[in-house]
């Protein structure tokens, strides 16, 4: 087997505010694999934006390491780091805060290629031009300002400027939560065309688990800086295993009653505890509708179950006890 | 036959803006009966928030011009005076905002709150008995210990608890009606679905008429018994809640419903999206408004305003293809 494009080895990450020290990431550890996507969804507060700037470098890590194409990250020097923001972008969730209004859409574009100094100037324009159309605007407004667009149109932009430097691999954080579900449609499947032409990696970072599953190869869920379960994006739908998992699924409301399979998870009721409550045991424990004594006091570790699905969970390390769980609930 | 609470009939909201008028809802008319709740769903822009707000009058002032008629009860609303409307807001019709961090007071406890409204419309009740009201109101929307919590302060709650203190505030003269303009949006999905779940309880509780604006398709699918369709200004399609998600007629609603990401279909077909963008409505309109990104678009739709024609009982759809003169 070949080795990842990137690597995150036990990734924590902490913030202190006065006293009190806050864990956004808690000892996270995935891969991600060349040209593919791996969503990670998780709800507000969870720590994946963290992770995306983490593996940015746009955020110190506390401890831990992360391996781009087995280099490390945080030993880069001021050089390395340099043609590293080259190779990796950010498209940021708010196509109306993350762009310059007193630039034009063309100034915006064009700024990472002068900075890099990739291209003559009198060859800019024509490249730029040429990248609009790709992202599916008309070289035309390349001369105007953010506000003469719509949101939509913005976001584009923004994916224009991430794209400029032909980078290999870019961050999406929540690039589709701000804007309406048709134009969620479009900028998705505009995403994915520009995938399969460029050969890019994706991290794809939202809390939309229904559009998620459209871009997305594998899907890592968190909760509360904790990985809570990784898998294959087909797998994670038909079968969810970490009860946080099921009760997220549950709570998308449906168009078209899904299936209820026998394992359909109950409503969690609860609100999540602050990072800080957490001393021991599972993140999860006080809104599971499974917990038991030892999930208060013992924190689960990531277990591989199948192929490629890892779950953190004490009650899949015991099928029976998993079972009796669930038919108890039914 | 149930009792209308709420006839609007041609409601009109413009605004004065630096670039001009901006006519944001362009003549709907619609009804609320007793006990029912209807969506109203659209995109952003498409004028959803400005006709609510209008119900109770809580446009800008000074550069919000209505025109038509918002009957409650008989009396056109667009009459009152302002404080007229001060008796009707709270008590009568009730509203519930987006987003649950900037529409409460961060200076006052949640108690207090709750109990300023109260006391408005309640001037003779007793401090003590009003603040019993209120605890119940608390506990009703699932707040857990409201004697403590009644002094606590907005910042110190979550989201979906903040949301819920909302509700508290809204339904605490339990009022007839209750518009609730995006009230989950803000919040996380677990979340989301226990307020859901929490306003389908109050509906069936207090027998409230909620009016839900929403841009979430799936969320008027769980909750409402009839939907409106707003595009650009205009309610083009309104049915319950069955018949407009199994036989869609207007192109838009088509569109909109096949956009929506389904967990019961395979992940590789490609999502529906609708190409372009909805029109400014800072320019007059010709046409129908939503005839440059619609596929089935005939000559005769740029040309004429599209009438609403009653596809069906209860069914109506502004698109000239279920016009006479367009049917083979």
């Amino acid at each position: 087997m070949t080795s990842p494009f990137i690597a995150i080895k036990n990734l924590t990450k902490t913030y202190t505010v006065g006293k009190k020290v806050i864990t956004a990431i808690d000892d996270l550890s995935l891969t991600i694999d060349k040209a593919q996507t791996l969503g990670l969804v998780g709800e507000s507060g969870c720590g994946k934006t963290t992770t995306g700037r983490c593996l940015l470098r746009l955020e110190k890590a506390t401890s831990g390491e992360i391996y781009y194409e087995k280099k490390p990250l945080f030993q880069f020097n001021p050089q390395e780091l340099f043609s590293f923001r080259r190779e990796a972008q950010i498209i940021f969730q708010d196509p109306y805060s993350s762009l310059n209004p007193r630039m034009t859409a063309g100034d915006i574009i064009a700024e990472p290629l002068r900075i890099h100094k990739i291209l003559e100037e009198k060859q800019i324009s024509s490249y730029i031009a040429q990248l609009v159309t790709k992202v599916g605007l008309s070289p035309s407004a390349l001369k105007r300002f953010p506000h003469e667009f719509s949101g939509g149109q913005r976001q584009r932009i923004g994916i224009a400027r991430a794209l400029a430097l032909k980078p290999q691999f870019i961050v999406c954080d929540e690039p589709i939560s701000a804007l309406d579900v048709p134009i969620q449609a479009q900028i998705i499947n505009l995403l994915k065309d520009l995938q399969k032409e460029l050969g890019l990696t994706y991290l794809f970072i939202t809390h939309n688990l229904a559009m998620v599953r459209y871009i997305s190869d594998r899907i890592a869920v968190m909760y509360l800086g904790h990985l809570v379960e990784l898998c294959n994006a087909e797998e994670l739908y038909l079968n969810p295993v970490h009860p946080y998992t099921q009760a997220l699924l549950s709570a998308i409301p449906q168009i078209m009653p899904i299936k209820k399979s026998s394992q359909a998870a109950p409503l969690v009721h609860k609100e999540p505890l602050a990072t800080e409550q957490i001393v021991t045991g599972c993140p999860f424990a006080n809104r599971c509708p499974h917990a038991m004594a030892r999930c208060h006091t013992e924190r689960p570790k990531l277990k591989v179950i199948s192929e490629g699905h890892q779950v953190a969970c004490h009650l899949e390390g015991d099928k029976t006890l998993f079972q009796s769980a669930l038919s108890q609930k039914f | 036959m149930k009792k209308k609470l709420l006839d609007v009939k041609d409601l009109h909201v413009r605004f004065s803006t630096s670039r001009g008028q901006l006519h944001a809802v362009r003549g709907i008319h619609f009804s609320i009966y007793e006990g029912e709740t209807v969506g109203i769903v659209g995109e952003s822009g498409c004028g959803k928030s400005a006709a609510v707000k209008a119900l109770t009058r809580l446009n800008p002032r000074y550069t919000t011009h209505l025109e038509g008629e918002v009957l409650y009860e008989g009396n056109n609303l667009l009459n009152y005076s302002e404080a007229q409307m001060r008796g009707v807001r709270g008590k009568e019709i009730s509203m519930i905002f987006q987003d649950p961090m900037t529409s409460l007071n961060p200076t006052m406890t949640i108690g207090n709150q709750i109990l300023e409204g109260y006391a408005q419309h309640f001037p003779s009740t007793p401090k003590a008995k009003a603040r019993l009201t209120v605890l119940e109101m608390l506990r009703k929307v699932g707040i857990p210990f409201p004697e403590e919590r009644f002094n606590a302060y907005p910042h110190t709650l979550s989201g979906g608890m903040r949301q819920r203190v909302m509700i508290a505030l809204a339904l605490a003269c339990e009022p007839k009606i209750l518009l609730a303009d995006e009230p989950t949006t803000a919040l996380d999905v677990t979340i989301q679905a226990q307020i859901l779940d929490l306003l389908k309880f109050i509906q069936k509780e207090t027998g409230t008429s909620i009016l839900l604006i929403t841009h979430d398709m799936s969320v008027i699918a769980n909750v409402c018994d009839r939907v409106l369709v707003m595009y650009a200004g205009k309610i083009i399609e309104s049915a319950s809640v069955e018949t407009l998600f199994s036989h869609p007629q207007h192109p838009y609603t088509q569109r909109l419903l096949a956009a929506i990401p389904r967990l019961d279909q395979p992940k590789d077909q490609p999502l529906l999206s609708i190409e372009g963008a909805p029109p400014n409505l800072i320019h007059s309109l010709k046409g129908c408004s939503f005839c440059p990104r619609c596929r089935e678009a005939m000559t005769i739709c740029k040309q004429e305003d599209p009438p609403t024609f009653e596809v069906k009982e209860n069914h109506l759809s502004a698109c000239l293809k279920h016009d006479a003169r367009c049917i083979r």
